[in-house]
């Protein structure tokens, strides 16, 4: 009996033991490939070198669909104890530096120079413009390489230490009848609450991901190129990775409560529906939800998962539709101008994606409904009263005069800015003066506005209301400060 | 502006306002006419989904009512845009 137990789960186990020791060799083979390469094109540094004559030098368009880029042509000549030899390979991982903006090299390398020609020293014809390795993507790859080793190996390692205790219970007396409660609910709720967190965590890792590899999928930087480099997705990447711990902590501890109490094994409702017993120590297990709500047991098991019953369609659309216009912003952004690049775009699209995902599956329902909905209240009160007391008053006519002074400010600025002109004299001290004087004027209509609906039991207006007269305050200052600042530094250039 | 551990959807909307509005000086001051009014259009056409669906649910999108979506956005539109706008006459 004890032997069919086992027998029982060895399939599975075998399949996922050899798809994994699978994965683990392809990716040591690929990390130690990488290394093995790394090691050969850092040895081009050690190579004797000899002075070359550039013979021809040029960038050149590769027409190629959607892989269009540029290459450097270059040939060069150079002499090695007498023999002339001749070529075009600049370097070991980039031959003509297809992809990995050329025009630097060519510009520094014109033809008819003189340029430095590492050679090998066995294969004279064999020689580089530029020594060594593609060092960022190969460290990328090793690293890559030499993390996913280490998960496997934790892995493993953890797999190892929990054999001897599943050999013991499923050898144990009692592995037929032990017999263990659980509650459905708070498996589900378990593992609910895992994937959650792992899905936010999963969206961190791909943002930083995409933050780290985006500087690397340029290629290195070849040398007397200037420096364009950008430091955001690095810095981008790195706050990422407290919010990968976190969430993946987070869902380990969540997932916790999902796991057999016995073994250790994440436990799949829907398996023990079929099997009754714990996947890993065979333990039969009883839900106590089954055994008190006997009658609804049979309807319970029809429904589908927590997470695909609780979809809501109307919610969905929400922040689908909600979260659509940014992305279409950026990309919008994108298409108008070349400066704003796809992989910062493609960036912003995941944060905004990752944003769309924590809306839908976790409803800011604590302080907002509280604070602003009409429609917590119980009906047992009256709801003409509560209408009364929390319906907001006419808000237009305020919110209008409130906006008026900025909006008079950025009219004039605009067409500033269409002509491409900039503030003389006297428009700055015009503005630094009038737009002060305008915010003071509107505080004194609000306030006067504000008193008069006191009196006249007007409900007040809603809380934006009084918050953009705060708004406005703030900005005003700011600006006024900053014209300020301009006109005394004009003021002191004219003097 | 921070609620149960991210931002809300409001204040998301505030700043998606902000943007636009700056990017809004951006091309006017690039003379992308289309792009200028495809951006407007994109604005409006967020603000009339939010309105029309809030309709369809008592008034409330997303936990909120309306008016915290419209009430702010339109200030910080505004504010992207003067920001922006000085940006560009004062520095040129």
């Amino acid at each position: 009996m004890k032997q069919r137990c086992m027998n029982q789960k060895r399939p599975s186990r075998y399949f996922l033991w050899f798809y994994g020791m699978a994965f683990l060799v392809a990716t040591l083979g690929m990390t130690f490939w990488h290394f093995a390469v790394f090691q050969r094109q850092q040895a081009s540094f050690q190579w004797p070198t000899a002075t070359g004559t550039i013979l021809q030098s040029a960038q050149t368009y590769v027409e190629a669909g959607n892989n269009s880029h540029y290459r450097a042509d270059v040939v060069y000549q150079y002499e090695v104890k007498g023999t002339r030899y001749s070529s075009h390979r600049i370097s070991l991982w980039s031959s003509d530096l297809s992809y990995n903006d050329p025009k630097g090299f060519v510009t520094s390398h014109p033809a008819g120079s003189e340029a430095m020609v590492y050679y090998d020293p066995g294969r004279p014809e064999n020689a580089v413009l530029v020594p060594g390795g593609d060092g960022q993507t190969d460290k990328l790859m090793m690293w890559g390489g030499a993390f996913v080793i280490i998960i496997s190996v934790f892995g493993i390692v953890r797999s190892w230490r929990k054999r001897p205790r599943l050999s013991a219970l499923l050898n144990a007396p009692d592995a037929e009848t032990r017999t263990i409660e659980l509650k459905r609910a708070d498996i589900r709720q378990a593992m609910g609450s895992f994937f959650r967190n792992f899905l936010i965590a999963a969206g961190f890792f791909i943002t930083a991901m995409v933050c780290f590899v985006a500087p690397f999928a340029n290629g290195p930087s070849v040398l007397l190129e200037a420096p364009h480099k950008s430091m955001w997705p690095l810095t981008l990447g790195l706050v990422c990775i407290p919010g990968i711990v976190v969430f993946l902590i987070r869902a380990v501890r969540k997932g916790r409560n999902a796991e057999c109490p016995l073994c250790g094994t994440i436990l799949d409702d829907k398996m023990i529906a079929s099997t009754a017993r714990c996947t890993g120590c065979g333990t039969r297990i009883i839900f106590e939800d089954d055994v008190r709500h006997s009658d609804s047991a049979t309807a319970k098991r029809a429904q589908p998962p927590i997470l695909l019953r609780e979809i809501q369609i109307s919610r969905l659309i929400n922040v689908a539709g909600f979260m659509a216009f940014p992305i279409l912003f950026v990309w919008l952004l994108v298409v108008s101008d070349p400066k704003f690049g796809c992989t910062g775009a493609l960036l912003f699209t995941i944060l905004f994606c990752g944003l769309g995902v924590a809306y839908y599956i976790s409803p800011d329902t604590v302080t907002r409904r509280k604070k602003h909905s009409s429609t917590t209240h119980s009906s047992q009160e009256d709801p003409s009263a509560v209408e009364a007391e929390e319906k907001p008053g006419p808000y237009v006519l305020d919110f209008s005069i409130i906006l008026s002074a900025p909006i008079a400010l950025v009219c004039y600025l605009l067409y500033l800015t269409w002509e491409h002109q900039v503030l003389d004299m006297k428009s700055l001290v015009a503005v630094t003066i009038g737009f002060p004087a305008g915010i003071g004027i509107v505080t004194y209509i609000c306030k006067w506005r504000f008193i008069r609906a006191t009196k006249l039991k007007i409900p007040k207006p809603p809380a934006f209301v009084p918050l953009s007269l705060l708004a406005l305050w703030i900005l005003g200052t700011f600006i006024s400060v900053v014209f300020l600042v301009c006109l005394v530094c004009r003021l002191k250039w004219f003097g | 502006m921070i609620s149960n551990g991210k931002l809300p959807p409001s204040s998301f909307h505030n700043f998606f306002s902000l943007g636009i509005g700056g990017m809004t000086a951006h091309f006017v001051h690039s003379h992308q006419v289309a792009v200028l009014v495809a951006t407007q259009v994109l604005w409006l056409l967020s603000m009339v989904f939010i309105s029309a669906r809030a309709k369809r649910a008592g008034g409330r999108f997303l936990e909120a009512e309306v008016f915290w979506y419209h009430g702010f956005s339109i200030p910080f539109y505004v504010a992207g845009l003067l920001l922006a706008a000085c940006f560009y006459t004062v520095f040129g």
